[in-house]
């Protein structure tokens, strides 16, 4: 879209304005004070040779960034080292050239290497790499399955605390605790939120008649505007669904948000067989044979909405991306993911600390790993790269400081999302196996097979999820085994379960 | 048919030539060495490996020999044995369907008059037909509302008035594993279409006008003649189609991503999961490196012990 | 080539051409299978100049409304395409004329000379098909490293020398060659290495065709295992790099299938070249009893 490229200079001119506030502000170890609005002046752009002045106004909050940059002396000493890095294929190809020229700018005797993997074999290659010793020396870390296998068998170096004071680090990183690792250390840095929204077609909620920020807040909403824009043609199918959620049952939001964990205090095994669940999946189930606003033939929620035949739907909100690459033509906009009562709290659902940052394998040097851990620290605790990382994900930060930021606030797809970021729970919500052991039961597929019996349904995924996470325990060990959901940034909203 | 008839025998014995046992020595040493090296030793490795609780990823979980746990705990378990359906399943829809219409298609191109190599080139295509786009297609096709398939049938049945409910296709457990393995027939017919069009170039005319000298109808040419020709490229096919068959994880891994958590791919139910599927997923995704490696030698025994059936029911010796 | 076709178009006694229907509907069936088997290669083709709203839009788009070739020029910009197709290239010939080679060697051998053990070592072969590739990939990498060949081509060429698969369908094929020939040779006085240069290879160009249009194929567009030894961006085969187009979520659908459309041309092209020696060897036309 348009819109997004505009934002990109102007982003450029904002980044150059913090910028040359966080390095003014480095020069002198100041303290920030509370609600302080500044202006900044600004000179030159990192990489891109644009000279702009132009007076920012930007307020910050009262921890702006407590997270300082910590230099242990010059990056190896002043001595010429090179850093392979992998990351991950992305959309973004240009991201980290640019930044690590960046680093390079400032440190000259550091470069860089990139190896850019394909997604679907960096797991593969970095669970063959490391045993063997050829890993990089530092690579893009990932939250998902194969990679959580990675941290939790202790393969990443710890951030060192000199560096990342864990203080600070905990303040400024809403999501930080909750993906701690072994001992207690942090092992990369989680600034995103990604979570799950609600999508809904411009022009078919202008022909309704809906007001989004309206009518768009509660599930019971939901569903009303989703009657109002479903069409069905002569033979009473129908051809235009006003909610689609064939193919995406994501019970997280519609469960959390009713207050309990799903795991008990204690992490014995999840708890899938709460009336909480129950009560999501019937809502679910509700969609298409109650309230009947999509068939269950009907296109699935991404194909159905990028063909412009869907009114609503629920997806994480790196669907945002792939509209824009490819359905620019679809007019757009996201909410933040309706709830029971209208309000955040407790919780809006479970969400993923994505992006993250960079990790540093057991296999690299110390020498080499303290200028890993210097380019994380350096690049982490720029505002202007905290945005440009959000901005290039097209995802809400889980930093408080940022929630407000007004460059984050330009992008149309992403301010909504802002103040609902640090409601997510972005814990794993369940052990490896459980998961897919539980879907097997009382996952969308299985459900819709049997016809809709959902109790019956998540008794028998409650208990296939109970005897993986138990096999599993005894397997890794009761001191391997973790699952972080109560480190949630308000946990003491919610409440524990209590299942047999 | 002298020359048909005639079972070749296990090589030339009776005139000694020279350089025979130099070309035998320079045939299979290099061999043996070679596959020892690259691929005895890992076989080996990961043999050892299941049994234990080996996680190369892992430096905190030590190192145990489980002994046969691995193995018990894949038998007791139920996902094995799902996956072992499943696999059985598709293996035999995919070799059935490309075995015999491949044979068949071969010998009816083989008999053009014109146009025989553009039909050659074009049933190929399928074949280099990328399996991304590919899967794009068939999902299409596939799909219960909109998708070609079903789009036709709701024309037919609302020309009939019958009031039927069309399948669901990929997300039906009951049709799953069968759209998958229409996909891969469709793709995979044009190799063994090629490997017979290949056999059948050793078939001599004159076994064909013979047989037509003598008043013997297609059909009874096919069957006499063509079939028992191209056995030793039919036990081939057949072969290679077990072993590539049971082994087939791709395709259906494609056709059935679940991009949510408790949807870890492997279709509606798992039904699209099959053996390698969850050996990948094992090895891969949960980082069980000594589970994956037993369920990998008891996939090899499966396998094994169909060729070994497949080779007593089809009574054939190797040397055909 | 002249082959007694199973139906043939019959001349009538007025020297008019009857239509032998058996015919008709020989070629209406193949030509149904034809479209069949053409139509998504089509649609893939395509989609390297439709936009990428044509390319996963519902239902699909087979000739797109505006043609354009950005897709094609964006893969040229953002990829080092030149380098990978050289790379592929050059990793593929290699691969494809080594193990048509031993395929040939050791198939032969197999199939024709008699020594102890033969049968064992060929159930052998057979038996290493019968691992699933997985499983194998964290030892062969541990031993790449020990030979020192990661992120290098070795890796990529010495363990696709010798083919299993090669080895067992030129065995089946050579069963087809009587030992009668080999025996006249033989006894005209030409020594084993000449018999099967020059007398076994030639017969079996189809079967090697066969096999060469296989191993090219499955060469040029095998993707795991390079994408875990090469470390070295410029070292990438060109399926490795066309797959940096797939990130976590958001497939770059228009940059993917431009790819799969230009990554198909060599394979098709080695296929039409290849495919035209589908053609009887002519010696074995002349042998009776």
């Amino acid at each position: 879209m348009r819109s997004f490229l505009l934002t990109r200079r102007s982003f450029l001119r904002g980044a150059a304005a913090t910028v040359s506030a966080v390095l003014a502000a480095a020069c002198q170890p100041a303290v920030v004070e509370v609600e302080k609005v500044v202006t900044k002046e600004v000179e030159k752009v990192v990489k891109e040779t644009v000279v702009v002045t132009e007076r920012v106004e930007v307020k910050v909050r009262d921890t702006e960034l407590p997270f300082k940059y910590y230099q242990m002396g010059t990056p190896n000493s002043g001595n010429p080292i090179k850093l392979t890095y992998w990351n991950y294929s992305s959309t973004e190809v240009h991201f980290w050239p640019k930044w690590f020229d960046a680093y390079s700018q400032a440190y000259p005797n550091v470069t860089f290497e990139i190896t850019e993997v394909p997604y679907t074999q960096m797991w593969t290659k970095l669970q063959v790499a490391i045993p063997a010793g050829e890993a990089p020396d530092f690579f893009y870390v990932h939250q998902d399955g194969a990679h959580w296998t990675i941290v939790m068998g202790g393969l990443l170096q710890p951030l060192p605390e000199e560096i990342f004071p864990p203080a600070e680090i905990q303040k400024t990183f809403a999501a930080l605790e909750s993906w701690s690792g072994p001992k207690g250390r942090a092992y990369w840095l989680p600034i995103g939120a990604m979570q799950g929204c609600l999508y809904y077609n411009q022009d078919m909620v202008q022909e309704a008649g809906i007001d989004p920020d309206r009518d768009l807040n509660t599930w019971d909403g939901v569903i009303e505007a989703a009657k109002a824009m479903t069409k069905r043609d002569a033979a009473g199918r129908v051809e235009q669904a006003g909610l689609d959620i064939n193919g995406f049952w994501a019970w997280g939001p519609p469960f959390y948000q009713q207050g309990y964990f799903l795991w008990p205090k204690g992490y014995r095994y999840p708890c899938y067989n709460q009336e909480p669940m129950i009560k999501a999946l019937e809502f679910f189930w509700d969609v298409n044979h109650k309230h009947q606003v999509c068939d269950d033939d009907f296109l699935n929620w991404q194909d159905g909405f990028a063909a412009g035949k869907v009114g609503m739907n629920t997806a994480w909100n790196w669907f945002t991306r792939w509209m824009r690459l490819n359905h620019p033509t679809v007019n757009f906009g996201v909410r933040p993911t309706p709830t029971w009562s209208g309000e955040f709290a407790p919780a809006t659902g479970y969400g993923s600390p994505d992006p993250q940052s960079p990790g540093v394998p057991i296999t690299t040097p110390p020498e080499r790993a303290q200028v890993c851990f210097d380019v994380i620290a350096w690049l982490y605790s720029r505002p202007d790269y905290l945005i440009d990382l959000s901005i290039n994900k097209l995802t809400p930060p889980a930093i408080p400081a940022l929630a407000d930021h007004p460059l984050l606030k330009t992008e149309p797809t992403l301010a909504p999302l802002l103040p609902a970021a640090e409601w997510a729970i972005l814990g794993r919500g369940g052990a490896p196996l459980a998961g897919g052991e539980y879907g097997q039961y009382a996952g969308e597929e299985a459900i819709k097979a049997s016809g809709g019996n959902i109790r019956e349904a998540v008794a028998k995924g409650h208990e296939a999820a109970k005897k993986a996470t138990l096999d599993y325990k005894e397997e890794v060990g009761e001191e391997n085994f973790y699952v972080f959901e109560h480190n949630y940034l308000h946990a003491d909203l919610m409440k524990y379960p209590d299942c047999d | 048919m002298a020359i048909v008839a005639e079972r070749t025998t296990h090589g030339s014995r009776a005139v000694k030539v020279r350089g025979r046992r130099l070309m035998i020595l320079v045939a299979t040493v290099p061999t043996i060495f070679f596959y020892v090296v690259f691929l005895i030793f890992p076989i080996i490795y990961s043999f050892a490996m299941s049994f234990t609780n080996w996680n190369p990823v892992s430096v905190l979980i030590p190192l145990r020999f489980l002994g046969l746990l691995n193995y018990t705990k894949i038998v007791t378990g139920n996902l094995f044995w799902i996956c072992m359906r499943n696999t059985i399943y598709y293996a035999s829809m995919h070799i059935g369907a490309t075995l015999v219409l491949g044979l068949v298609l071969a010998t009816l191109i083989n008999s053009l008059q014109y146009l025989r190599s553009f039909y050659r080139s074009v049933f190929y295509l399928p074949v280099l037909t990328s399996v991304v786009a590919a899967g794009i297609l068939f999902r299409w096709i596939f799909q219960p509302r909109y998708g070609l398939i079903n789009s036709i049938l709701a024309l037919v049945i609302s020309t009939f008035g019958v009031q039927l409910r069309l399948p669901m296709y990929l997300q039906d457990p009951k049709w799953a594993m069968a759209c998958v393995a229409i996909m891969t027939i469709w793709k995979g017919l044009g190799y063994t279409i090629v490997l017979f069009l290949a056999g059948l170039q050793g078939i001599p005319q004159v076994l064909y006008e013979a047989a037509k000298v003598d008043g013997a109808s297609a059909w009874k040419s096919f069957w006499y003649i063509t079939v028992p020709t191209l056995r030793p490229t039919i036990l081939f096919v057949a072969v290679t189609g077990v072993i590539g068959a049971l082994q087939s994880y791709v395709a259906q891994f494609i056709m059935s991503i679940g991009r949510h958590m408790d949807q870890a791919g492997g279709g509606p139910v798992n039904s699209t999961r099959t053996l390698v599927f969850l050996l990948f997923d094992e090895a891969f995704r949960n980082s069980r490196f000594g589970y994956a490696s037993a369920i990998a030698v008891l996939i090899f025994i499966v396998i094994m012990s169909l060729i070994l059936v497949q080779r007593r029911a089809l009574r054939t010796e190797w040397s055909y | 080539m002249n082959t007694e076709s199973i139906a043939q178009p019959v001349r009538g006694l007025q020297g008019r051409l009857r239509i032998n229907w058996s015919q008709v509907f020989l070629y209406l069936f193949l030509t149904f299978g034809a479209v069949i088997s053409f139509a998504p290669f089509f649609w893939m083709v395509t989609s390297a100049f439709k936009t990428p709203g044509e390319i996963t839009g519902f239902p699909p788009v087979w000739i797109p409304r505006a043609p354009t070739f950005d897709n094609v020029v964006a893969i040229w910009h953002e990829l080092d395409f030149a380098r990978y197709f050289a790379n592929s290239a050059f990793i593929t010939i290699t691969t494809t004329a080594l193990s048509l080679f031993t395929s040939s060697l050791v198939g032969y051998v197999l199939a024709k000379l008699d020594f102890w053990g033969r049968d064992l070592l060929f159930l052998s072969l057979l038996a290493t098909m019968m691992i699933p590739y997985p499983v194998t990939l964290v030892p062969s990498y541990q031993l790449m490293k020990w030979l020192r060949w990661i992120n290098s081509y070795w890796a990529l060429i010495v363990p696709s020398l010798y083919s299993a698969y090669g080895i067992f369908l030129v065995r089946q094929y050579m069963h087809s060659i009587p030992d009668e020939l080999l025996d006249a040779g033989r006894i005209d006085g030409a020594s084993e290495g000449r018999i099967f240069l020059q007398l076994i290879l030639p017969l079996c160009k189809p079967m090697l065709s066969a096999l060469g249009i296989f191993f090219f194929m499955w060469q040029w567009d095998s993707f795991m295992w390079p994408s875990i030894v090469l470390n070295d961006q410029k070292k990438y085969t060109l399926p490795v790099g066309l797959a940096t187009f797939q990130s976590e979520f958001v497939v770059d659908h228009a940059k993917v299938m431009a790819g799969a459309a230009i990554s198909v041309l060599p394979t098709l092209v080695v296929f039409l070249l290849l495919q035209k020696h589908f053609v009887a060897g002519v010696a074995l036309t002349g042998l009776k009893g």
